[in-house]
Protein backbone atom coordinates (compact mmCIF):
# COMPACT_ATOMS: atom_id res chain seq x y z
CA UNK A 1 0.00 0.00 0.00
CA UNK A 2 1.31 3.51 -0.80
CA UNK A 3 2.03 5.67 2.00
CA UNK A 4 0.48 9.25 0.16
CA UNK A 5 -3.07 9.37 0.47
CA UNK A 6 -3.39 12.07 -1.75
CA UNK A 7 -4.36 11.37 -5.42
CA UNK A 8 -7.29 9.59 -7.05
CA UNK A 9 -5.29 6.10 -7.68
CA UNK A 10 -4.76 5.82 -3.82
CA UNK A 11 -7.72 6.60 -2.38
CA UNK A 12 -9.75 4.30 -4.94
CA UNK A 13 -6.87 1.38 -4.17
CA UNK A 14 -7.69 2.14 -0.17
CA UNK A 15 -11.41 1.74 -1.49
CA UNK A 16 -11.03 -1.19 -3.24
CA UNK A 17 -8.80 -2.91 -0.38
CA UNK A 18 -11.41 -2.23 2.41
CA UNK A 19 -14.35 -3.47 0.42
CA UNK A 20 -12.68 -6.40 -0.41
CA UNK A 21 -11.54 -6.91 3.79
CA UNK A 22 -15.14 -5.72 4.82
CA UNK A 23 -16.43 -8.78 2.41
CA UNK A 24 -14.36 -10.95 3.72
CA UNK A 25 -15.23 -10.20 7.43
CA UNK A 26 -18.58 -10.60 6.41
CA UNK A 27 -18.32 -14.28 4.92
CA UNK A 28 -16.54 -15.40 8.01
CA UNK A 29 -18.94 -13.74 10.30
CA UNK A 30 -21.79 -16.07 8.17
CA UNK A 31 -20.09 -18.98 8.67
CA UNK A 32 -18.80 -18.65 12.59
CA UNK A 33 -20.56 -20.60 14.86
CA UNK A 34 -20.00 -18.56 17.94
CA UNK A 35 -22.66 -15.91 17.90
CA UNK A 36 -19.99 -13.14 20.25
CA UNK A 37 -17.12 -13.71 17.29
CA UNK A 38 -19.81 -13.44 15.03
CA UNK A 39 -20.91 -9.96 16.09
CA UNK A 40 -17.58 -9.16 16.77
CA UNK A 41 -16.28 -9.88 13.21
CA UNK A 42 -19.42 -7.64 12.16
CA UNK A 43 -18.76 -4.93 13.75
CA UNK A 44 -15.14 -4.96 12.54
CA UNK A 45 -16.84 -5.04 8.89
CA UNK A 46 -18.96 -1.58 9.77
CA UNK A 47 -15.88 -0.05 10.79
CA UNK A 48 -14.25 -1.29 7.54
CA UNK A 49 -17.42 0.26 5.37
CA UNK A 50 -17.60 3.33 8.06
CA UNK A 51 -13.96 4.50 7.69
CA UNK A 52 -14.65 3.82 3.66
CA UNK A 53 -16.99 6.68 3.98
CA UNK A 54 -15.00 9.06 5.68
CA UNK A 55 -12.15 8.21 3.21
CA UNK A 56 -14.44 8.76 -0.12
CA UNK A 57 -15.60 12.15 1.83
CA UNK A 58 -11.84 13.09 2.36
CA UNK A 59 -11.81 12.58 -1.47
CA UNK A 60 -14.84 14.65 -2.16
CA UNK A 61 -13.49 17.49 -0.35
CA UNK A 62 -9.86 17.51 -1.66
CA UNK A 63 -11.70 17.30 -4.89
CA UNK A 64 -13.46 20.54 -4.29
CA UNK A 65 -10.80 22.43 -2.61
CA UNK A 66 -8.93 24.76 -4.57
CA UNK A 67 -5.44 23.82 -4.73
CA UNK A 68 -3.51 26.68 -5.78
CA UNK A 69 -0.61 26.65 -8.14
CA UNK A 70 -2.43 23.66 -10.07
CA UNK A 71 -0.98 23.98 -13.34
CA UNK A 72 -4.23 22.35 -15.19
CA UNK A 73 -7.02 20.95 -14.63
CA UNK A 74 -9.14 17.88 -15.95
CA UNK A 75 -11.55 20.29 -17.88
CA UNK A 76 -9.09 22.25 -19.16
CA UNK A 77 -7.10 19.38 -20.49
CA UNK A 78 -9.89 17.93 -21.86
CA UNK A 79 -10.84 21.36 -23.06
CA UNK A 80 -7.62 21.16 -25.09
CA UNK A 81 -7.64 17.80 -26.30
CA UNK A 82 -11.28 18.02 -27.95
CA UNK A 83 -9.48 21.50 -29.44
CA UNK A 84 -7.15 19.57 -31.34
CA UNK A 85 -9.28 16.80 -32.65
CA UNK A 86 -11.60 19.56 -34.20
CA UNK A 87 -8.80 21.21 -35.64
CA UNK A 88 -7.59 17.62 -36.87
CA UNK A 89 -10.76 16.86 -38.34
CA UNK A 90 -11.16 20.00 -40.19
CA UNK A 91 -7.79 19.80 -42.18
CA UNK A 92 -9.27 16.41 -43.52
CA UNK A 93 -12.39 18.18 -44.83
CA UNK A 94 -10.02 21.00 -45.79
CA UNK A 95 -8.71 18.36 -48.46
CA UNK A 96 -12.11 16.60 -49.12
CA UNK A 97 -13.26 20.31 -50.27
CA UNK A 98 -10.13 21.02 -51.86
CA UNK A 99 -10.74 18.17 -54.71
CA UNK A 100 -14.10 19.61 -54.90
CA UNK A 101 -13.30 22.75 -55.39
CA UNK A 102 -10.40 21.95 -58.04
CA UNK A 103 -13.20 19.76 -59.97
CA UNK A 104 -15.68 22.85 -60.24
CA UNK A 105 -12.59 25.12 -61.43
CA UNK A 106 -11.54 22.39 -64.21
CA UNK A 107 -15.98 22.23 -64.97
CA UNK A 108 -15.73 26.04 -65.44
CA UNK A 109 -12.78 25.83 -67.78
CA UNK A 110 -14.60 23.34 -69.62
CA UNK A 111 -17.56 25.50 -70.14
CA UNK A 112 -14.91 28.22 -71.00
CA UNK A 113 -13.17 26.28 -73.38
CA UNK A 114 -16.20 25.01 -75.71
CA UNK A 115 -17.76 28.68 -75.75
CA UNK A 116 -14.49 30.36 -77.07
CA UNK A 117 -13.79 27.12 -79.39
CA UNK B 1 7.52 9.71 -58.00
CA UNK B 2 4.02 8.79 -58.63
CA UNK B 3 4.83 5.03 -57.36
CA UNK B 4 6.54 6.57 -54.28
CA UNK B 5 3.11 8.34 -53.53
CA UNK B 6 1.13 5.44 -53.75
CA UNK B 7 3.20 3.11 -51.95
CA UNK B 8 3.03 5.56 -49.57
CA UNK B 9 -1.05 6.00 -49.40
CA UNK B 10 -0.71 2.44 -49.30
CA UNK B 11 1.35 2.15 -46.42
CA UNK B 12 -0.77 4.84 -44.69
CA UNK B 13 -4.35 3.51 -45.13
CA UNK B 14 -2.55 -0.47 -44.24
CA UNK B 15 -1.05 1.46 -40.95
CA UNK B 16 -4.04 3.53 -39.60
CA UNK B 17 -6.21 0.79 -40.39
CA UNK B 18 -7.84 0.06 -37.44
CA UNK B 19 -10.97 -0.23 -35.10
CA UNK B 20 -14.33 -0.98 -36.35
CA UNK B 21 -16.30 1.55 -36.36
CA UNK B 22 -16.71 2.89 -33.30
CA UNK B 23 -20.50 4.51 -33.96
CA UNK B 24 -22.17 2.77 -31.78
CA UNK B 25 -20.16 2.93 -28.54
CA UNK B 26 -20.40 6.95 -29.01
CA UNK B 27 -24.00 7.11 -29.76
CA UNK B 28 -24.21 5.30 -26.13
CA UNK B 29 -21.28 7.71 -24.18
CA UNK B 30 -23.69 10.44 -26.10
CA UNK B 31 -26.63 9.64 -24.58
CA UNK B 32 -25.11 8.73 -21.42
CA UNK B 33 -24.04 12.43 -21.12
CA UNK B 34 -27.22 13.86 -22.05
CA UNK B 35 -29.26 11.91 -19.67
CA UNK B 36 -26.87 12.99 -16.74
CA UNK B 37 -26.96 16.59 -18.11
CA UNK B 38 -30.35 16.64 -17.84
CA UNK B 39 -30.74 15.44 -14.46
CA UNK B 40 -27.77 17.60 -12.93
CA UNK B 41 -27.71 20.99 -15.34
CA UNK B 42 -30.79 22.52 -13.39
CA UNK B 43 -29.08 22.14 -10.05
CA UNK B 44 -25.64 23.17 -11.24
CA UNK B 45 -27.75 26.16 -13.09
CA UNK B 46 -29.26 26.55 -9.03
CA UNK B 47 -26.29 26.74 -7.95
CA UNK B 48 -24.54 28.93 -10.39
CA UNK B 49 -27.42 31.50 -10.04
CA UNK B 50 -26.57 31.30 -6.49
CA UNK B 51 -22.55 31.90 -6.89
CA UNK B 52 -24.00 34.90 -8.54
CA UNK B 53 -25.95 36.52 -6.10
CA UNK B 54 -23.36 36.15 -3.38
CA UNK B 55 -20.64 37.54 -5.96
CA UNK B 56 -23.57 40.51 -6.66
CA UNK B 57 -24.12 40.80 -2.74
CA UNK B 58 -19.64 41.21 -2.42
CA UNK B 59 -19.41 43.30 -5.62
CA UNK B 60 -22.21 45.77 -3.54
CA UNK B 61 -20.70 45.63 -0.10
CA UNK B 62 -17.34 46.90 -1.89
CA UNK B 63 -18.89 49.41 -3.78
CA UNK B 64 -18.30 48.05 -7.29
CA UNK B 65 -21.28 48.24 -10.22
CA UNK B 66 -23.15 45.41 -10.79
CA UNK B 67 -24.63 46.49 -14.12
CA UNK B 68 -23.37 47.60 -17.12
CA UNK B 69 -24.95 50.80 -19.12
CA UNK B 70 -27.65 49.16 -20.80
CA UNK B 71 -26.32 49.96 -24.63
CA UNK B 72 -27.14 47.13 -25.98
CA UNK B 73 -31.01 48.07 -25.08
CA UNK B 74 -30.26 50.68 -26.93
CA UNK B 75 -29.16 49.27 -30.09
CA UNK B 76 -32.57 47.36 -29.80
CA UNK B 77 -34.61 50.26 -29.03
CA UNK B 78 -32.94 52.74 -31.62
CA UNK B 79 -33.23 49.49 -34.15
CA UNK B 80 -29.69 50.72 -34.93
CA UNK B 81 -28.30 48.96 -38.32
CA UNK B 82 -24.72 47.66 -36.78
CA UNK B 83 -23.56 46.21 -40.19
CA UNK B 84 -20.90 48.25 -40.82
CA UNK B 85 -19.56 49.03 -37.19
CA UNK B 86 -15.86 47.84 -36.44
CA UNK B 87 -15.49 44.52 -34.48
CA UNK B 88 -14.30 46.29 -31.11
CA UNK B 89 -17.54 48.10 -31.24
CA UNK B 90 -18.92 45.20 -31.31
CA UNK B 91 -23.00 44.49 -30.40
CA UNK B 92 -23.56 44.42 -26.92
CA UNK B 93 -26.12 41.93 -25.45
CA UNK B 94 -29.06 43.11 -24.10
CA UNK B 95 -29.78 41.20 -20.88
CA UNK B 96 -29.66 41.50 -17.72
CA UNK B 97 -26.49 39.48 -16.62
CA UNK B 98 -24.30 41.07 -13.90
CA UNK B 99 -20.89 42.91 -14.41
CA UNK B 100 -19.16 40.41 -11.82
CA UNK B 101 -17.06 37.82 -12.77
CA UNK B 102 -17.72 34.16 -10.82
CA UNK B 103 -14.67 32.71 -9.63
CA UNK B 104 -13.98 29.04 -11.07
CA UNK B 105 -11.70 27.44 -8.42
CA UNK B 106 -12.37 24.23 -7.07
CA UNK B 107 -15.77 23.66 -5.16
CA UNK B 108 -17.23 26.36 -7.36
CA UNK B 109 -20.65 26.12 -8.85
CA UNK B 110 -18.74 27.31 -11.94
CA UNK B 111 -16.30 24.82 -11.55
CA UNK B 112 -18.42 22.17 -12.02
CA UNK B 113 -20.88 23.44 -14.30
CA UNK B 114 -17.44 24.13 -16.94
CA UNK B 115 -17.04 20.51 -16.15
CA UNK B 116 -20.24 19.76 -17.10
CA UNK B 117 -19.87 21.77 -20.19
CA UNK B 118 -16.86 20.70 -21.20
CA UNK B 119 -18.05 16.66 -20.75
CA UNK B 120 -20.85 17.98 -23.39
CA UNK B 121 -18.67 19.15 -25.71
CA UNK B 122 -16.79 16.39 -25.70
CA UNK B 123 -19.82 13.98 -26.34
CA UNK B 124 -20.84 16.58 -29.19
CA UNK B 125 -17.14 16.20 -31.00
CA UNK B 126 -16.59 12.44 -30.77
CA UNK B 127 -20.06 12.50 -32.46
CA UNK B 128 -18.77 14.78 -35.34
CA UNK B 129 -15.98 12.51 -35.80
CA UNK B 130 -17.63 9.41 -35.60
CA UNK B 131 -20.69 10.63 -38.04
CA UNK B 132 -18.26 13.10 -40.50
CA UNK B 133 -18.48 11.63 -44.18
CA UNK B 134 -15.15 13.33 -44.86
CA UNK B 135 -14.14 9.60 -46.18
CA UNK B 136 -17.06 9.22 -48.14
CA UNK B 137 -16.41 12.88 -49.96
CA UNK B 138 -12.52 12.36 -50.31
CA UNK B 139 -13.78 9.41 -52.77
CA UNK B 140 -16.90 10.96 -54.39
CA UNK B 141 -14.36 14.41 -54.72
CA UNK B 142 -11.31 12.23 -56.16
CA UNK B 143 -13.81 10.53 -58.53
CA UNK B 144 -15.18 13.99 -59.60
CA UNK B 145 -12.08 15.86 -60.06
CA UNK B 146 -10.37 12.90 -62.10
CA UNK B 147 -13.86 12.83 -64.15
CA UNK B 148 -13.88 16.66 -64.69
CA UNK B 149 -9.89 16.12 -65.58
CA UNK B 150 -10.65 14.00 -68.16
CA UNK B 151 -13.92 15.85 -69.16
CA UNK B 152 -11.06 18.70 -69.59
CA UNK B 153 -8.29 17.52 -71.26
CA UNK B 154 -10.35 15.89 -73.88
CA UNK B 155 -12.11 19.27 -74.78
CA UNK B 156 -8.93 21.12 -74.73
CA UNK B 157 -7.64 18.21 -76.91
CA UNK B 158 -4.22 17.55 -74.80
CA UNK B 159 -5.25 14.18 -73.14
CA UNK B 160 -2.12 12.83 -72.35
CA UNK B 161 -0.89 9.76 -74.38
CA UNK B 162 0.71 8.16 -71.67
CA UNK B 163 -1.70 8.26 -68.83
CA UNK B 164 -0.02 6.52 -65.58
CA UNK B 165 -3.18 5.30 -64.45
CA UNK B 166 -6.32 3.70 -66.42
CA UNK B 167 -9.86 4.55 -65.89
CA UNK B 168 -10.31 1.53 -63.24
CA UNK B 169 -7.05 2.41 -61.18
CA UNK B 170 -8.17 6.03 -61.15
CA UNK B 171 -11.37 4.55 -59.36
CA UNK B 172 -9.14 2.18 -57.26
CA UNK B 173 -7.16 4.80 -56.04
CA UNK B 174 -10.03 7.37 -55.22
CA UNK B 175 -11.27 4.14 -52.81
CA UNK B 176 -7.73 3.88 -51.52
CA UNK B 177 -7.17 7.45 -50.73
CA UNK B 178 -11.23 7.34 -49.08
CA UNK B 179 -9.76 4.52 -46.88
CA UNK B 180 -6.70 6.31 -46.29
CA UNK B 181 -8.58 9.32 -45.07
CA UNK B 182 -11.07 7.08 -43.35
CA UNK B 183 -8.64 5.63 -41.16
CA UNK B 184 -7.27 9.20 -40.43
CA UNK B 185 -10.77 10.08 -39.19
CA UNK B 186 -10.50 6.78 -37.05
CA UNK B 187 -6.84 7.51 -35.85
CA UNK B 188 -8.17 11.23 -34.54
CA UNK B 189 -11.58 9.19 -32.78
CA UNK B 190 -9.26 6.78 -30.94
CA UNK B 191 -6.40 9.76 -29.29
CA UNK B 192 -9.27 11.73 -28.88
CA UNK B 193 -10.98 9.04 -27.07
CA UNK B 194 -7.50 7.95 -25.34
CA UNK B 195 -6.24 11.58 -24.34
CA UNK B 196 -9.83 12.26 -22.92
CA UNK B 197 -10.10 8.83 -20.55
CA UNK B 198 -8.39 9.48 -17.51
CA UNK B 199 -9.34 13.45 -17.81
CA UNK B 200 -13.49 12.11 -17.92
CA UNK B 201 -13.07 9.97 -15.22
CA UNK B 202 -11.73 13.05 -12.43
CA UNK B 203 -14.11 15.11 -13.99
CA UNK B 204 -16.73 13.06 -13.10
CA UNK B 205 -15.36 12.54 -9.88
CA UNK B 206 -15.70 16.31 -9.35
CA UNK B 207 -18.92 16.21 -10.41
CA UNK B 208 -19.81 13.54 -7.91
CA UNK B 209 -17.90 15.67 -5.03
CA UNK B 210 -19.96 18.77 -6.17
CA UNK B 211 -22.79 17.54 -5.50
CA UNK B 212 -21.90 15.67 -2.20
CA UNK B 213 -20.33 18.28 -0.40
CA UNK B 214 -23.21 20.58 -1.24
CA UNK B 215 -25.51 18.34 0.10
CA UNK B 216 -27.55 17.46 -2.84
CA UNK B 217 -26.67 14.25 -2.85
CA UNK B 218 -25.78 12.75 0.31
CA UNK B 219 -25.31 9.11 -0.57
CA UNK B 220 -22.72 8.91 2.34
CA UNK B 221 -24.53 10.14 4.84
CA UNK B 222 -27.31 8.10 3.26
CA UNK B 223 -25.18 5.05 3.55
CA UNK B 224 -23.94 5.56 7.26
CA UNK B 225 -27.43 5.36 8.16
CA UNK B 226 -28.27 2.64 6.40
CA UNK B 227 -25.29 0.19 7.75
CA UNK B 228 -25.81 1.46 11.25
CA UNK B 229 -29.68 0.38 10.90
CA UNK B 230 -27.64 -3.05 9.56
CA UNK B 231 -25.64 -2.91 12.58
CA UNK B 232 -28.59 -2.75 14.81
CA UNK B 233 -30.49 -5.61 13.86
CA UNK B 234 -27.27 -8.30 13.67
CA UNK B 235 -26.36 -6.82 17.51
CA UNK B 236 -30.02 -6.81 18.45
CA UNK B 237 -31.30 -8.69 21.26
CA UNK B 238 -34.48 -11.37 21.31
CA UNK B 239 -36.77 -12.22 18.63
CA UNK B 240 -39.10 -9.27 19.23
CA UNK B 241 -35.98 -6.81 19.26
CA UNK B 242 -34.32 -8.33 16.15
CA UNK B 243 -37.87 -8.08 14.13
CA UNK B 244 -38.09 -4.46 15.38
CA UNK B 245 -34.33 -4.21 13.88
CA UNK B 246 -35.40 -5.80 11.02
CA UNK B 247 -37.99 -3.36 10.14
CA UNK B 248 -35.99 -0.63 10.93
CA UNK B 249 -33.63 -1.91 8.68
CA UNK B 250 -36.01 -2.21 6.00
CA UNK B 251 -37.17 1.63 6.35
CA UNK B 252 -34.19 2.60 6.20
CA UNK B 253 -33.31 0.80 2.73
CA UNK B 254 -36.49 2.38 1.15
CA UNK B 255 -35.10 5.88 2.43
CA UNK B 256 -31.56 4.99 0.79
CA UNK B 257 -33.37 3.61 -2.42
CA UNK B 258 -35.17 7.18 -2.83
CA UNK B 259 -31.93 8.65 -2.39
CA UNK B 260 -29.78 6.60 -4.73
CA UNK B 261 -32.96 7.42 -7.57
CA UNK B 262 -32.37 11.33 -6.72
CA UNK B 263 -28.16 11.06 -6.77
CA UNK B 264 -26.84 12.79 -9.52
CA UNK B 265 -23.41 10.66 -8.43
CA UNK B 266 -25.34 7.14 -10.08
CA UNK B 267 -25.89 9.01 -13.31
CA UNK B 268 -22.65 10.64 -13.17
CA UNK B 269 -20.55 7.47 -12.44
CA UNK B 270 -22.61 5.80 -15.57
CA UNK B 271 -20.37 8.88 -17.61
CA UNK B 272 -17.35 6.70 -16.56
CA UNK B 273 -18.68 3.60 -16.91
CA UNK B 274 -20.24 3.99 -20.71
CA UNK B 275 -16.60 5.75 -21.48
CA UNK B 276 -14.64 2.80 -20.42
CA UNK B 277 -16.37 0.73 -22.79
CA UNK B 278 -16.18 3.32 -25.41
CA UNK B 279 -12.39 3.01 -24.97
CA UNK B 280 -12.46 -0.80 -25.30
CA UNK B 281 -14.40 -0.65 -28.78
CA UNK B 282 -12.35 2.34 -30.19
CA UNK B 283 -8.40 0.09 -29.30
CA UNK B 284 -10.17 -2.87 -30.49
CA UNK B 285 -7.76 -5.13 -33.16
CA UNK B 286 -8.69 -4.19 -37.22
CA UNK B 287 -11.20 -6.26 -38.72
CA UNK B 288 -10.23 -8.81 -40.66
CA UNK B 289 -12.80 -7.89 -43.14
CA UNK B 290 -11.29 -4.26 -43.47
CA UNK B 291 -7.81 -5.36 -44.03
CA UNK B 292 -9.42 -8.02 -46.91
CA UNK B 293 -10.80 -4.99 -48.63
CA UNK B 294 -8.26 -2.76 -48.47
CA UNK B 295 -5.23 -5.41 -49.95
CA UNK B 296 -8.37 -5.74 -52.87
CA UNK B 297 -8.44 -1.61 -53.08
CA UNK B 298 -4.21 -2.02 -53.47
CA UNK B 299 -4.64 -5.26 -55.48
CA UNK B 300 -6.67 -3.03 -57.96
CA UNK B 301 -4.60 -0.42 -58.51
CA UNK B 302 -2.07 -2.71 -60.07
CA UNK B 303 -4.54 -3.22 -62.86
Amino acid sequence: MKKNVIGMATYEELLIVGRAASAELEERADEEPDLSQKKALRRTARDIRSGMTKLRRAQYVELTTPRPGEPSTAGARLRAAVKAAKADLRKLEKAANALKIAANWLDRATKLFRIVA
Amino acid sequence: MARFCLIALCLFALSACNAPDAGPGVKAFGETVAAASKSAEPEIDRAVAEQTRASVAAAARSGRDIYAAPLGCQDVALSLDLSTVPDDQAVAPCDLTPKVTLSKKRGDAKFAQEGLQTLQDYAATLSAISGSSVAGDVTTNFNAFNKSLTEFAATVNVAPKNAPLNAEQVGALGNLLGTAVEARRRAILERLVSTAHPEIRTIVYELIAHFEIKGDDDMLDAFDRLDAAYGRMTDAQGTSGYLSAVRAYEQEFKRFEKQKAKAQSVKLLAIWRQHQLLLEQVKSRPDAAEIGKLVKQVQALKG
